[in-house]
C-alpha cells in the first residue's frame, strides 16, 4: 500500500527501542482522528532512520485527492507534530511506494535533512504580508515617486529615445506607452524595496534573526485592488517568541503607523503564525 | 487559516473572505482539459506560455530602450515588432474566446502567473 508522507521529525532527543511509533504517538496522537476542521485523520505511522523519522499514512491508489478536505487534514497533521517536535514539512501530496522506500529516501538524504533541521530547530515561522490598496495609491505613489527622482536625474521616460524617430510613428507612441508602464514597475519596486529594509530593520532586533532567515518575495506585475505587494516569512527563536509575543506584534503595529504616517497610501499589514517551517525547507532530494 | 493565527491584521484580512470565495468558485483559473474541450485546454495552455514569453520579451526590449543604446531605427523596428506581437495575440485569444484574465492561471500560493 502506498504511503502518504507528512513529515519528517527531528527524533534526537526521544530514547526509544526499535520501533519508533509507539515513543512518538503517544495516546494523544493515536486517538488524533478529527483535527482543529473537523477533517479526519488516518492512522499515522513513524518510519525511522537513525535520529530522524518520518511520519506516514496508508493511502489507496498511488496519489491522493487534492482537495481542501485533505489538504486541512494534511496541514492539522503537521501542526500537531509541531507542537510537540522539531520538523520539516513534507510537500502536500508527497507519496512513497511503500515503507521501505521511506526509509531508503531518509537514509539517502540524511545529511541534507539534518541540516536543515538544524537550521529550523526550536524556531517558529512567521507570515507577513503587505497589501497595498491600488485603487487610490498606485497613482499617487507613481506620481510622488517620479517627482521625486525627476530631480536628480532629471530624466523622463523614454527621454532618451531621439527625438528624430519620426514624430507621428504610431509605433514610437505605443514603445512610449509600454515605457511607461515599465518605468511605473521599476518605481514600484523601489518603493517595496523601501518598505523590506524598513520591516527587515524593525524585526532584526526582536532576534538574532539572520538574513537567511527573512525572505521576501516581491510582487509588482498584475496588481489588483487590494493586492499583496510583499509576501514574507521569517523565523524566530521560539522561547524568545513565546516571552515576547507582544513585541512582535508592537513592531509589525509601528510598521503600520509609519508607512501611515509618512506616505498614506494605503498599506495594510496582516502577521501570521506561527507557523511550521513550511518556507525554510531547502533540500533536493536524492 | 484559523483565526488564532493572525496575530496582527490591519483591516485587510476583512475583505479577503470574498476574495477566496470569488477564487474558489472560478473554474476559470484552472487549465481544465477533458476529452470534450481538449482543443480549447490546450489553446489556453499555449496561449498562455507565448504570452509569458512575450512578457518577457518586451520587459527585455524595455530595458534595451531604457538604456539608451539602440539606433532610431531600431526603436522604429521594435515598437512595430512589438505592436505586431500584441496584435497577434489579440487575434488568437479573440479566436479562442479567451480574455486576459484566462491566461492569467492562478498557482495558488505562488499567486497569479503574470
Amino acid at each position: 500500500m502506498a504511503k502518504l508522507m507528512y513529515a519528517i521529525l527531528d527524533t534526537k532527543n526521544i530514547k526509544c527501542n526499535g520501533d519508533k511509533t509507539a515513543e512518538l504517538f503517544p495516546e494523544w496522537l493515536m486517538n488524533f482522528t478529527a483535527g482543529s476542521h473537523g477533517v479526519s485523520v488516518p492512522d499515522l505511522k513513524a518510519v525511522a532512520y537513525k535520529d530522524i523519522s518520518a511520519v506516514i499514512s496508508d493511502i489507496e491508489g498511488k496519489s491522493i485527492v487534492t482537495d481542501n478536505t485533505s489538504a486541512l487534514c494534511y496541514a492539522d497533521v503537521i501542526d500537531e507534530l509541531f507542537q510537540r517536535y522539531t520538523l520539516l514539512p513534507v510537500r502536500f501530496g508527497s507519496v512513497m511506494e511503500s515503507t521501505g522506500a521511506v526509509k531508503k529516501l531518509l537514509e539517502r538524504n540524511y545529511d541534507e535533512i539534518k541540516q536543515n533541521l538544524c537550521i529550523v530547530e526550536n524556531k517558529y515561522e512567521f507570515g507577513l504580508k503587505v497589501y497595498c490598496d491600488t485603487e487610490y495609491s498606485n497613482a499617487e505613489l507613481t506620481r510622488a515617486l517620479r517627482a521625486k527622482e525627476e530631480p536628480e536625474s532629471g530624466e523622463k521616460p523614454g527621454q532618451n529615445i531621439s527625438a528624430d524617430v519620426n514624430a507621428n510613428s504610431v509605433f514610437k507612441d505605443y514603445l512610449m506607452e509600454k515605457l511607461k508602464v515599465y518605468k511605473s514597475e521599476e518605481l514600484l519596486t523601489m518603493y517595496i524595496d523601501n518598505i523590506i529594509e524598513e520591516i527587515t530593520r524593525h524585526l532584526v532586533p526582536l532576534n538574532p534573526v539572520h538574513t537567511q532567515y527573512l525572505k521576501f518575495k516581491k510582487i509588482v506585475s498584475g496588481i489588483k485592488k487590494s493586492s499583496a505587494i510583499i509576501d514574507g516569512v521569517f523565523l524566530l527563536d521560539k522561547e524568545q517568541y513565546l516571552k515576547k509575543k507582544s513585541d512582535l506584534i508592537h513592531t509589525v503595529e509601528d510598521l503600520k503607523s509609519r508607512f501611515t504616517i509618512s506616505a498614506p497610501c494605503g498599506l495594510d499589514f496582516v502577521l501570521t503564525g506561527p507557523w511550521p517551517p513550511y518556507n525554510f525547507v531547502n533540500i533536493t532530494l536524492k | 487559516m484559523g483565526e488564532d493565527k493572525i496575530l496582527f491584521n490591519s483591516g485587510i484580512l476583512d475583505l479577503l473572505p470574498e476574495e477566496i470565495e470569488k477564487l474558489k468558485n472560478n473554474p476559470e483559473s484552472r487549465v481544465n482539459v477533458t476529452p470534450d474541450n481538449a482543443d480549447s485546454g490546450l489553446a489556453k495552455l499555449v496561449l498562455t506560455l507565448i504570452e509569458v514569453i512575450r512578457k518577457l520579451v518586451e520587459k527585455q526590449a524595455m530595458r534595451r530602450v531604457d538604456g539608451g543604446t539602440l539606433t532610431d531605427d531600431e526603436i522604429e523596428r521594435l515598437g512595430e515588432t512589438l505592436m505586431k506581437l500584441e496584435l497577434k495575440m489579440e487575434e488568437l485569444k479573440k479566436h479562442f474566446n479567451l480574455t486576459d484574465d484566462d491566461l492569467n492561471i492562478n498557482l495558488g500560493p505562488l499567486g497569479d502567473l503574470m
